[in-house]
């Protein structure tokens, strides 16, 4: 499966995956549970991520595909596109990820 | 400075991007994110009206339009800190004007990121937005609707109750399994009641909304209960399906479908339902009294799949050996009171009052053809009771 996921550079960083949860240890997320707070937002599409690009918190980013296999952890797919993904430590999402030609 | 509270996160993306609130005098505004720090979340907010509010889900406005060009001119800035409990009062502060920066660009349609909605079920799908709640459109088609628009008023009252119903025996199913707390919070009426706030022009399609107020996410605890009764509704069609799914799921539901099934065939009343909730997808299913009639009479064979058997820890509170009836004291459930099966060879005498812990299994029964909100059951005393030592 492939996800699709907005990201600082590329090739991307470890800080790219980092989770909700990781980068803000004490804070509450407004309507997500503690489950999701340490997923990482992906997308079904790469119009769909790259869509988020117009807003300000990912105004610069790039969109990255991210080849998920079984090894990657646990996904969560909405049908709005949404997809969480709990990536499994031992899973390299660096190596895992090509660039989307805009 | 306006005091708001977050009704809804509309978008997640790594943390709300994109959120709906009600101000005091519950006019809506819609919150994007400008600034995300390990101290808290800022946003850039606008008023926003019903219709706008929907032509942003469908896609027919651009969020830069919304936010560049508010229909009453006032914009606010919201702050979010790390410590902000939910359900707390959060202040709008008034803006002159937003960063630039903080507005989208031109080119972010919503619609994006939702199922695609067909033209029929717009509606059904703006009123969940709007209401914030999941809504459901039961529609009835009785024989005399199709002169003229007029309807039996048993029937309709007959019809939405029965509906009424099997989500509420279907909202029971599905909590049977979840920890007594959750049980007990989740038993309030509200969590499977609907209320009607309209009919379709024409028809007898009644909207009606889930009672209980959402979380968050605009979900509410009837979800799970309409996706239950669609598991068998959208099988109807297909008589050994639908008794696999009854097999699966025993009990009340079973015998509240089946009422609903006798209603249908009985009435010759096709009943067409959709709900949806906000972010959701739009589900529909048909039941024509054929088919209806066919499971009515496949269920109607298959007595034992009505009946539900459970069993219950605690002490007698009460026994009285010659009519057979009994009240037992649960931990996690309180009281419950019941008689003797006949033909069980069950008897009370000998079992000890308050400082014994018996283990009963019982068949819940439902009181046949009653089908109202007071519709009551009661539980038969199968097997003989079993002292059990709690840890």
């Amino acid at each position: 499966m492939q996800v699709y996921r907005a990201v600082s550079a590329f090739p991307p960083t470890g800080d790219d995956f980092k989770s909700q949860r990781e980068l803000g240890p004490d804070k509450t997320f407004l309507g997500t549970t503690e489950c999701h707070a340490r997923a990482l937002s992906t997308w079904a599409t790469p119009e769909q991520c790259a869509l988020l690009l117009k807003t300000k918190p990912f105004r610069g980013l790039r969109v990255v595909r991210v080849a998920l296999t079984s090894d990657a952890g646990a996904i969560q797919p909405r049908s709005n596109g949404h997809v969480a993904w709990w990536h499994c430590k031992a899973f390299d999402p660096i190596a895992a990820s090509s660039e989307v030609s805009e | 400075m306006t005091t708001a509270r977050i009704q809804r996160v509309l978008l997640q993306a790594d943390g709300p991007l994109l959120i709906l609130l009600r101000d005091a005098v519950d006019g809506a505004w819609v919150g994007l994110a400008a600034d995300r720090s390990p101290h808290g979340d800022t946003f850039a907010c606008v008023p926003v009206s019903s219709a706008r509010l929907a032509a942003l889900k469908f896609g027919e406005m651009d969020l830069r339009a919304i936010f560049e060009h508010p229909e009453i001119d006032r914009r606010a800035s919201l702050f979010v800190p790390a410590e902000w409990k939910p359900g707390s009062s959060v202040a709008l502060e008034a803006v002159e004007d937003f960063h630039p920066e903080w507005l989208p660009d031109e080119g972010f349609f919503l619609s994006a990121f939702g199922p695609d909605v067909a033209p029929e079920a717009r509606d059904i799908v703006e009123e969940a937005t709007v209401r914030n709640r999941p809504v459901v459109h039961a529609n009835f088609n009785p024989p005399e609707a199709k002169a003229e628009s007029k309807i039996d008023a048993f029937t309709l009252a007959e019809g939405l109750t029965t509906f009424q119903n099997v989500v509420k025996r279907a909202h029971a199913l599905v909590t049977r399994t979840k920890g007594a707390a959750t049980r007990k919070l989740l038993a309030a009426a509200e969590n499977y009641t609907f209320e009607v706030y309209g009919f379709s022009y024409g028809s007898f399609e009644v909207h009606m909304q889930a009672k209980s107020n959402p979380d968050l996410f605009g979900s509410a605890p009837h979800v799970e209960a309409l996706a239950k009764l669609d598991e068998i509704a959208s099988r109807v069609h297909d008589i050994e399906a639908a008794v696999e799914v009854a097999q699966a799921n025993r009990g009340h539901f079973v015998s509240a479908v089946r009422a609903l099934m006798y209603f249908i065939a009985d009435r010759k009343t096709p009943l067409k339902y959709s709900w949806t909730e906000p972010n959701g997808e739009v589900r529909s299913n048909l039941i024509l009294p054929d088919a209806a009639s066919a499971l009515y009479t496949a269920l109607a064979a298959r007595q034992e799949l009505s009946q539900q058997v459970i069993k219950l820890v605690g002490v007698f509170d009460k026994i009285h050996v010659k009519s057979g009836r009994w009240t037992v004291i649960t931990q996690e459930d309180g009281e419950f009171s019941g008689r003797v099966a006949q033909g069980s060879g069950v008897t009370l005498k000998g079992l000890t009052t308050s400082s014994v812990t018996y283990e009963l299994e019982c068949r819940d029964v439902l009181e046949e053809g009653v089908v109202n909100e007071r519709q009551t059951s009661r539980l038969e005393l199968l097997k003989q009771p079993v002292e059990i030592k709690l840890p």
